[in-house]
Order: structure tokens, then sequence, then C-alpha cells
């Protein structure tokens, strides 16, 4: 029997708006990041090029790819920094226990990424304006997309942010179960990538990875595989959590 | 070879991740949050992005080449019935209605000789005989198939022939070396990943240069020589 009965919601609620406040400084680096990739977007993502004696042409193929891989790169990092000691003691100024850490912590990184995707779209937009007129010598086409397909993009793009910070968020939690991780996961992952270049002469292991999501052209499919390994890995996130506060 | 191909990318996470922890990490310490400066910076940012999502809503538009695009079926279209004119007239037959090739440029030169010696080492040149109704002058016209690349339509970009009569002697040169570069903005990877191709043009890394040929209209009665074609 207590005197006032603390209902999880809430504090998941207090939690969250805290985190979403504190947290803040996270979008500056989100801010610079994008920033960055536009930079890097204006060398084109591919280049053809032909000709005659009579007539040649240079195409360059601009896309906002390289812009979303940069914030799906912020998007991780953010999921590893949001698990690291310093942040989660910052729980503890709350009445608050496991879950409610965990619950406010996607809330956090559901907000962050949608924020994020949302940027990444705009700052695509920012992208062609400043190329239009900083490239004068160029004549300019544009790929259209129906309303639908904006739309979907939009969503998938935010799906692929948050995949990506779920994936960070997992690491993140790794690597404070066991210090040892802040190795092993590199030296695992790279040394596989590397490994496999060596021995089979391509490295395709993350490719193979991509194209479990990349080559789903069903939306409804696709948001189902992003929703459903992201669960996974915010679930084994919470089962380590839960093994540290064994071990604490 | 392959350790470098990783290495580049490596180096590039590992300096983003450094910038962002860095970013992050001073922010706390400077106490940066929602309510202060940071508000401003975000909402700064967040302005500037949609400002340039609605300039580019109205500017862009008028700053893309206008050109028409086509499907990979059309374009075979357009190359088959291209390849249809040009053999016929190559018989000897040519359809004055035909669609398939675009009036380039066109010349009305007076002409009063006999004979009229053709001289066009690069392209191909069809005759016909008028009435003596036209006496007097020789029409030229050059006809172009159309120059598609990444299915769009810049024949408009590309030069005409040099056309010069002197005396009996007509030169058809090559035309003045065009040099076209394009830019195409493409959706990412996560909006061409659910586009059917339906909704606007997709890219398709092809590029078609269309025939061309000059077309002579000669009075009655001048003889022709050279590498040319009678139709009709």
């Amino acid at each position: 029997m207590y005197l006032a009965e603390v209902k999880l919601s809430n504090i998941v609620k207090k939690q969250y708006s805290y985190k979403l406040k504190s947290y803040s400084s996270g979008f500056t680096s989100l801010i610079f990041i994008q920033m960055i990739a536009i930079l890097f977007s204006f060398n084109g993502s591919s280049m053809m090029g032909g000709g005659s004696e009579t007539f040649s042409y240079d195409v360059k193929y601009f896309t906002g790819s390289m812009i979303l891989v940069f914030t799906m790169l912020w998007a991780f990092i953010v999921g590893i920094l949001i698990t690291t000691k310093a942040y989660r003691n910052d729980d503890y100024s709350f009445v608050t226990n496991q879950a409610a850490s965990q619950y406010s912590n996607i809330l956090f990184l559901l907000s962050a990424c949608a924020f994020a995707g949302v940027t990444a779209f705009l700052s695509t937009h920012l992208f062609q304006l400043i190329a239009v007129f900083v490239l004068k010598d160029h004549s300019f086409m544009m790929q259209q997309l129906t309303v639908g397909e904006m739309l979907k993009g939009l969503c998938a793009s935010y799906l692929y942010i948050f995949l990506l910070a779920s994936i960070g968020y997992f690491a993140g939690m790794l690597i404070q179960f066991n210090r040892a991780f802040v190795f092993i996961l590199p030296v695992v992952i790279f040394g596989l990538l590397i490994l496999e270049g060596v021995v089979t002469g391509e490295s395709t292991m993350l490719f193979k990875t991509g194209i479990f999501f990349g080559d789903e052209t069903s939306f409804v499919l696709f948001a189902i595989k992003v929703i459903g390994v992201s669960s996974l890995f915010y679930a084994a996130a919470s089962f380590l959590l839960r093994q540290m506060e064994v071990k604490a | 070879m392959i350790i470098v191909t990783f290495l580049i990318p490596i180096i590039l996470i590992a300096g983003i991740m450094s910038v962002v922890m860095l970013l992050f990490k001073s922010g706390q310490r400077r106490g940066f949050n929602l309510g202060g400066k940071m508000k401003w910076i975000l909402g700064g940012y967040t302005v500037i992005l949609l400002i340039a999502a609605m300039l580019s809503a109205v500017i862009l538009p008028a700053k893309l080449t206008s050109g028409k695009t086509y499907s990979t079926e059309q374009i075979e279209q357009i190359q088959d019935e291209e390849t249809r004119v040009f053999d016929e007239a190559m018989n000897g037959k040519y359809d004055p209605g035909q669609t398939a090739f675009n009036k380039k440029k066109s010349w009305s030169l007076p002409f009063s000789e006999r004979t009229l010696t053709v001289s066009a080492p690069s392209i191909s040149v069809f005759v016909e005989h008028t009435d003596h109704s036209k006496d007097g002058s020789i029409e030229a016209v050059y006809y172009t198939g159309k120059f598609i690349i990444e299915r769009i339509d810049v024949t408009d970009k590309s030069n005409p022939i040099e056309l010069s009569l002197a005396g009996s002697d007509l030169s058809v040169n090559n035309p003045i070396p065009t040099e076209v570069n394009m830019g195409l903005f493409q959706a990412g990877f996560a909006f061409s990943q659910f586009s059917d191709g339906t909704g606007g043009m997709s890219f398709d890394s092809e590029a078609t240069f269309g025939l061309g040929f000059v077309y002579l209209k000669v009075p009655a009665g001048v003889e022709v020589k050279g590498d040319v074609t009678y139709v009709n």
C-alpha cells in the first residue's frame, strides 16, 4: 500500500519528455551530418557519358540516398549513445524501473527518427535547389514521383532510419553488458567482411543482408520486416538490460 | 586491395561517429536543451529546409529541361519507325508525311546550273526532282531522328549540318559538335524501391542517336552527281 500510486505510463511520459529536451544536443549533430551529406551529394552517385563525332554527352546522377545513408548512420550512433551509463543514470532522477526506461528510450528514438526522416527528405530539396544554381552548365531533369510513391518513400526512409537506430541501440546495450564488445563487434563485422572478400574475391554479406529489406517492393511487407527486426533488437536489448540489473 | 576498399568506409564511418559523439556530449556538457539555444537551432534549420522545399517546388520546374520523356517501348517504336522510313527512302520511296524524322533546318538556295555535284561524306542525301515551276532554286531540308539520353528527348540540343553551295557544288558538312551536360535528380533508394515507374520517369543509362539525312528538291532537268539516292 503506497500513498501515491505511480502509473508506468506517467513515468514513461515524464522520462520521454525529459529525454526529448536533454538529448536534443544530438540534433545538432544531425544538422551537421546532413550538411556534410549535402556536400558529398554534389559529387553525384554515378556518371555516364558517350557520344559520336558531332554529339557528346555527360550525365551525372544525383540522388538523395547519400543524405539518407548519413542520417541512418546518425540514428545508429544515437541508438548506441543513449545506452551509455551517463544517459541511463539520468533515468534514475525519476522514480523509475527498467521497463519505463526502455519504453521512453524507444519513444525517444521513434521521435528522433521521425524528425531525422523528415529533415533528410527536406534536405534533398535543399540540395537540388543549390545544385541547379551552382552547376549552371548542366541541364537538369528530375525523376517524378506520384504523391503515393512520395509518401511511401518518406515512410520507408523513416523505417530505415528507425531500423538502424534499433541496431545501434542493441549494439550499445551489448557494449554496456560487456565492454569487450567495443572491440569484438567491429572486429567481427569488418573482419568477416574482409575475410569473405579475401576468400571469395568479393564481399556480399552486407549486400545480401541489405537486399532482405532493399529488394522488398511491397511496402506492407517491408514495414513488417523492419518492425519485426527492430522489435527483435529491442527485445534483445531489453533482455541484456535485465541481465545487467541482475549483475548489478 | 580489398582491405583498402574497406578502409575508406571504415574511416568515414569512424569520422562521422566521432563527430556525432563529440557534438552529442559537448551539447550535454554545455547544457543545451530544447528550451534554450537548441530550440532556435532546430527551429531555424527546419524553417530553412521548409523554405528550400517550397522554393524548389516553385523554382525547380522552371529550371528543369523540358524535354519529352519516353518509355523503353516507345524508344523501340521510334527507332523501328526511323529505320523503316530510312530504308524505304534508300529504296527510292520517301513518305512526305512521315513523322519519324524532325525537320531541323531548311535552306532555299538559288541555282541556275544544269548540273549539281553533291559532296556529303558522312550523311545520306535523298533527291527529288520537282516540276519546272520550282526552277531557279534548290530546296534543302535537314531531317534528324531523335536524340534520346536517359529516355529524355534532347534532339533540340543537337546542331544542324552546315550546307554551302558554290557554283554547282553543294557541300554538306558535319554540324558543329554539341556537348550536353546533364544532371539527373533521382529519387533516393527508399523512394525508388516502391516506385513502379508509372508515376514518372525512371532512368535506364541508355542513349539513342537518331539517324539524319538531307532531302533535296532539285528542279527538273538538273542532273545530280555524287553519292545520292533518288526518291519517288
